[in-house]
């Protein structure tokens, strides 16, 4: 039998290997990678069977978290490009902010990670989305509560509302 | 009983583990900084080598702390599990030991101290694996736990168990808080959070901050709101927060709202002088969400007929954004006691100055008299309509807002723009082109340009309506230019009826169609 009559027989698709800090392999396909920059920038002066990334400033609970949401979004771009070249009405931009909303909803230290791992391997839209999110819990906080969240002392002698 | 409680949570072995750990956990975080050093300067250059160098070297320092933890327990275990196994003994074989230091003087003195290490290599083998998981969390929360909690050899029991409980104790580092979250946080919140440490308090009012904050806020959408002469009420469309206050409960001696932008006004306000009891007029720039306002210095020819006109008359200030060097910048036209010619005096306010700011006139290219109507602000420049009565005419002036140069803009050509009664001719910005509309009773007519050439002044003309008469002209709505006036029957030499007009500017530049309906005094524009 012909290869031509099996569809579901595709390429095989390019991987990357990530490296979290903590040791654990990540085999992640190639454009999913590459929605890091940073991964993105050295890209092409790696030999192709070597591409392994070693992420010292990611622990393996948020690389897994990370590979989730590029994915989805990889995928979702996938989509949206095709319902649009079909020109059928599609809502997948807004499903994806919906999905995006739920993703970032997790407890402070996560958030905290996923920021610092999105700096560090420069993926802006996560990086948006966190900043986005960390910033809407300050909202309207008093200082005391801001100082616990961001585990800062009170070192303030004079209140500089009295100094104004 | 309580030798059998210390028996099954076997502590003496665990603070072997404990000592052992520790030293090694020192050496495992050199190798790792060493490794990363050696990636980032290319010392090695295969990562797959690393990794397996990093491998080897895990395995060479953390199984042998296994190895040893568990070589130094199993000494205790070996009582514990005798004691335990004792009553299932024949009656024969119990060996009766009384507790542990006993049942350890007997193993010993029955058969010798390598006993104690009988059958000891499987535990080792399966410490010596277990270390390797564990010890990759936690040397980690050990300094983690000796910088926050402050414990110093007591963090090391305390992590143990490696897994920390879930608090919000992690620290971000201050570039990403100063620079990407409270930039993001709105001016409202911010004052508050300058009293959150001394670091926070200079950072909110660093003058790099407060330009990154304005630069992001101004490229967001516009807050959805009213501002009244006395209200100002908004509402942010991301935060869904409200703001509403009057502006008499912020100053003192309140008169009334000279001109705003990006939420900032010029109001006006009264000053009483304490020695003469006289009211002085004074102006000052108010940020009404934070309540933090500037006394301006008076403008160049300050006396109350000139204070009243700035006052009523929109058109002789506004309040502008200056891109390229990021500051605010208040222009008036200035207008001498007898108000035949005018002047552009401009009030720089400079972020983290503090001097005092100060007046600098600027010279007009001919004797203008005072400006017409509102100022259009477009493309860095403000224009604005005035007139010359010497030589009976209209003119437009343009001020680049960065080198503060004015300019005269030739009107259109084959046009003779007559100073007359009944006239109305004003700059109006549309979706970033700039209209020029004409609206003359005595020609039955309005007429509306576009520029095109913004060097060489070139306007080109759009369109061209009989019937309208004057009355006002305004572009609230995002793409049509809106005439309200009377409409004119020619034929007939008699008004209709009142009507606006609003000619869509949008399609092509086309100023296609003409909507107009005024019913009650709600427009509606027919689609």
């Amino acid at each position: 039998m012909k290869d031509s009559f099996n569809p579901s027989i595709e390429p095989p698709k390019k991987t990357v290997t990530l490296v979290s800090s903590d040791g654990y392999d990540f085999e992640v396909e190639e454009e999913v990678a590459l929605e890091s920059q940073v991964i993105k920038d050295g890209f092409e002066d790696k030999a192709v069977d070597d591409r392994e990334y070693l992420l010292f400033n990611v622990h393996s609970d948020t690389l897994e978290l990370i590979i989730k949401y590029c994915e989805k979004h990889v995928s979702s771009r996938k989509s949206i490009s095709a319902a649009a070249a079909s020109s059928s009405s599609s809502n997948g931009e807004e499903a994806l902010k919906e999905w995006d909303e739920h993703f970032i909803s997790v407890d402070t230290n996560t958030l905290y990670d996923i920021l610092m791992a999105a700096d560090y391997l420069n993926i802006k839209s996560l990086l948006d989305l966190a900043i986005q999110k960390v910033a809407d819990t300050i909202h309207g906080r008093s200082p005391e509560q801001i100082r616990k969240k961001f585990n800062i002392e009170n070192d303030s002698i004079i209140d500089p509302w009295a100094s104004e | 009983m309580e030798d059998v409680c210390y028996y099954q949570w076997p502590l003496p072995g665990m603070n072997s583990l404990d000592s052992s750990e520790s030293v090694m956990g020192m050496v495992v975080r050199g190798e790792q900084k060493f490794a990363s050093k050696l990636v980032a300067t290319g010392q090695v250059a295969s990562t797959r080598m690393v990794v397996l160098w990093f491998f080897l070297h895990q395995i060479r320092l953390r199984s042998p702390a296994g190895a040893i933890g568990s070589s130094v327990g199993s000494p205790t275990d070996v009582p514990l599990i005798r004691m335990q196994a004792d009553a299932t003994l024949p009656l024969e074989q119990i060996r009766h030991y009384k507790n542990v230091v006993h049942a350890l003087y007997r193993i010993v003195a029955d058969e010798g101290v390598l006993s104690l290490w009988k059958g000891a290599w499987p535990t080792v083998v399966r410490a010596m694996t277990l270390n390797m998981g564990m010890l990759a969390s936690y040397d980690q929360s050990v300094e983690f736990c000796k910088d926050t909690f402050g414990l110093g050899k007591a963090s090391t029991r305390v992590v143990s168990p490696p897994e920390v409980e879930e608090e919000d104790i992690v620290s971000l580092p201050h570039d990403i808080i100063f620079q990407e979250i409270l930039i993001r946080v709105s001016a409202k919140t911010l004052p508050r959070f300058k009293c959150v440490c001394k670091h926070w308090n200079t950072s909110i009012s660093n003058t790099w901050f407060v330009n990154a904050h304005v630069l992001r806020s101004r490229s967001l959408p516009p807050d959805d709101g009213i501002i009244h002469t006395r209200h100002l009420r908004f509402t942010n469309y991301i935060t869904e927060e409200t703001f509403d206050t009057k502006l008499d409960d912020i100053i003192s001696g309140f008169v009334g709202l000279v001109t705003s932008t990006d939420g900032l006004v010029v109001v006006r306000a009264y000053d009483e002088d304490p020695v003469t009891l006289k009211y002085n007029h004074c102006f000052y720039i108010v940020n009404p969400v934070t309540c933090y306002q500037i006394r301006l210095p008076p403008p160049p020819s300050h006396n109350w007929e000139y204070c009243r006109l700035l006052f009523e008359n929109r058109e002789y200030c506004r309040l502008v954004f200056d891109d390229t060097t990021r500051q605010y910048k208040l222009v008036v036209w200035d207008v001498n006691d007898k108000c035949d010619y005018g002047s552009i005096s401009v009030l720089t306010l400079t972020t983290g100055c503090r001097n005092e700011p100060f007046w600098k006139p600027l010279s007009l290219p001919k004797s203008c008299e005072k400006a017409l109507e509102y100022p259009e602000v477009l493309n860095g420049k403000i224009y604005w309509v005035s007139s010359i009565r010497s030589e009976k005419r209209y003119i437009v002036l343009s001020m680049d807002i960065a080198s503060e140069e004015i300019e005269e803009i030739k009107m259109p050509n084959h046009c003779k723009l007559c100073l007359g009664k009944d006239w109305m001719l004003k700059v109006v910005e549309v979706e970033g082109s700039l209209y020029l509309v004409y609206n003359a009773s005595d020609m039955h007519c309005y007429i509306i340009w576009v520029l095109e050439d913004w060097k060489k002044h070139k306007w080109a003309k759009l369109h061209q309506k009989k019937y309208v008469m004057h009355d006002s002209c305004d572009c609230s709505g995002s793409d049509y230019i809106k005439i309200s006036g009377w409409v004119f029957d020619g034929l007939e030499d008699k008004v209709l009826c009142s009507r606006v007009i609003a000619v869509r500017m949008c399609e092509e530049r086309m100023g296609s169609d003409i909507h107009y309906c005024l019913l009650n005094d709600s427009v509606f524009y027919p689609k």
